[in-house]
């Protein structure tokens, strides 16, 4: 099946990605540390030029913002995707205590442009556009580039893809710009839009706040059941700790899975097994690459496991059958693809893994 | 068998392997994390558990010395130590594997 363009750079090229929906922050002075520390699910124990993927929480435990934070330049950055820029700055100071007003925090907005590149030959690209230094980035780093080093490069990834967020200062940024348009050409280069990282993030199986936010699924999960348990240090002190300790402590009762379909199944279909409910759809998306119905659902904890082909939910037609699946639901080509061997222009001759692997 | 029996014991087999495989990545890695925070679809790289390539290697021996399975090298190994499920996957793969050959065994 033909991929739709744009989820297709993304799995196989070079996609562009706005970032409208992250707010980035700089963070400055004495009490910056201890005012991320009391937020922060995630320690934050980050050496310069390290990004740590976290979480912050709402006291009740419910997920307030998907986070990263790095060290850098003696601060800290803050990418937050979910709450708008007035809900952070409003979180931070409602729930920063003292530190709050001790920290400089300044919006990157006010002072970059910021885009973010991702796909399996989104290093090629980004050492077009922004030099070789990019291609020695691991995952999860930060670094400064450009003539006066002010262009600030993420390598956080995207959906299991090698993936970018960059900011470039105002002054700079027509001259990136027209690189970046120079470039498009070169590699195909397509925009994702918000649907588009939906979508693959369900494939991925990976945790996507504005998805989740618009099904209105984090009124209910936290990061337990969302299987976020990477991003918290339940020994520490945070907003929120008390809450979800107490969950974990009491234990809970579903778990998130990944699964595909032949149709598209309504949020909040019942799954059932031999005609009774044992769990909920989450979301359903047509997966182009794969050429089928790629899906989440919350199921009870003793069956939310990869494997089973006794699932069942309604659809108008009747019943259809559901296959929970270990993520990501496809294959990274990002795994496949070596800097020192691959190049976009000659990827048709390489011998690549396919995509979708039953 | 009927469905539901062969659905229970499934589950069995496959709690009994995820726990297998969250005990080896605490020893093996010496995580200081207890089993149960350990989850299912927990990426082992990059994000996740953070793990390097030098964990990977261990995973690899204490797969073979603890539950001897061996990853052979043909085997796309960045896709078996993708998560903790997909090493569960490979666990239950080469137990079946195993079962198999020892079934056809004259």
């Amino acid at each position: 099946m033909k991929s739709a363009p744009n989820i297709s750079c993304l799995r196989q090229g070079v996609s562009l990605r706005d970032l409208a929906q992250v707010v980035a922050l700089r963070l400055e002075g004495a009490s910056a540390f201890a005012l991320l520390d009391r937020m922060s699910t995630a320690p934050i124990y980050v050496r310069e030029g390290q990004i740590k993927q976290s979480l912050f929480l709402l006291p009740d435990g419910k997920i307030f913002a998907d986070i990263l934070i790095a060290s850098g330049g003696g601060g800290f950055f803050v990418l937050s995707e979910g709450p708008s820029r007035e809900d952070l700055l409003s979180y931070i100071s409602t729930y920063g205590g003292d530190a709050a007003l001790q920290t400089s925090i300044v919006d990157l907005s006010e002072a970059y442009d910021s885009f973010g590149v991702g796909g399996p030959f989104a290093w090629e690209f980004v050492r077009a556009l922004l030099g070789p230094t990019v291609l020695g980035m691991g995952h999860l780093t930060l670094i400064a580039v450009g003539p006066e080093r002010k262009t600030l490069c993420f390598r956080t990834g995207m959906a299991g893809e090698y993936g970018y967020c960059i900011f470039v200062p105002k002054n700079e940024s027509a001259h990136v710009r027209e690189t970046l348009s120079q470039l498009a050409a070169q590699f195909d280069l397509e925009t994702m839009t918000q649907g588009d990282l939906e979508l693959a993030a369900v494939e991925q199986g990976i945790f996507n706040i504005s998805l989740l936010n618009a099904l209105g699924s984090l009124k209910t999960l936290g990061p337990i059941e969302l299987q976020l348990q990477s991003r918290v240090g339940f020994e520490r002190s945070f907003v929120g700790a008390e809450s979800l300790n107490h969950k974990r402590l009491h234990g809970t009762t579903h778990r998130t899975t990944s699964f595909s379909a032949a149709s598209l199944l309504a949020e909040g279909s019942p799954i059932l097994l031999e005609g009774v409910k044992v769990g909920t759809v989450l979301v359903t998306r047509q997966s182009p690459c794969r050429g089928d119905v790629v899906g989440l659902c919350l199921l009870e904890k003793k069956y939310a496991h990869p494997g089973i082909d006794a699932f069942f939910a309604h659809i108008d037609e009747g019943l259809i059958q559901i296959f929970t699946k270990t993520p990501p639901l496809l294959t990274n080509r990002s795994l496949a693809v070596n800097s020192l061997v691959h190049a976009y222009a000659t990827r048709s001759t390489a011998n690549f893994p396919p995509l979708v692997i039953e | 068998m009927t469905m539901q029996t062969k659905l229970e014991s499934y589950l069995e087999d496959r709690e009994r392997t995820l726990a297998q495989v969250r005990q080896l990545l605490i020893a093996s890695l010496d995580l200081k994390r207890p089993p149960e925070e350990i989850d299912p679809d927990m990426a082992l790289f990059g994000s996740g558990l953070g793990l390097d390539s030098i964990d990977a290697v261990e995973i690899v021996i204490a797969l073979e010395t603890e539950l001897g399975v061996k990853l052979e090298e043909n085997t796309d190994r960045q896709r078996a130590l993708r998560s903790v499920n997909a090493l569960v996957d490979v666990v239950m793969e080469s137990k079946r594997s195993q079962l198999v050959s020892t079934e056809i065994a004259p």
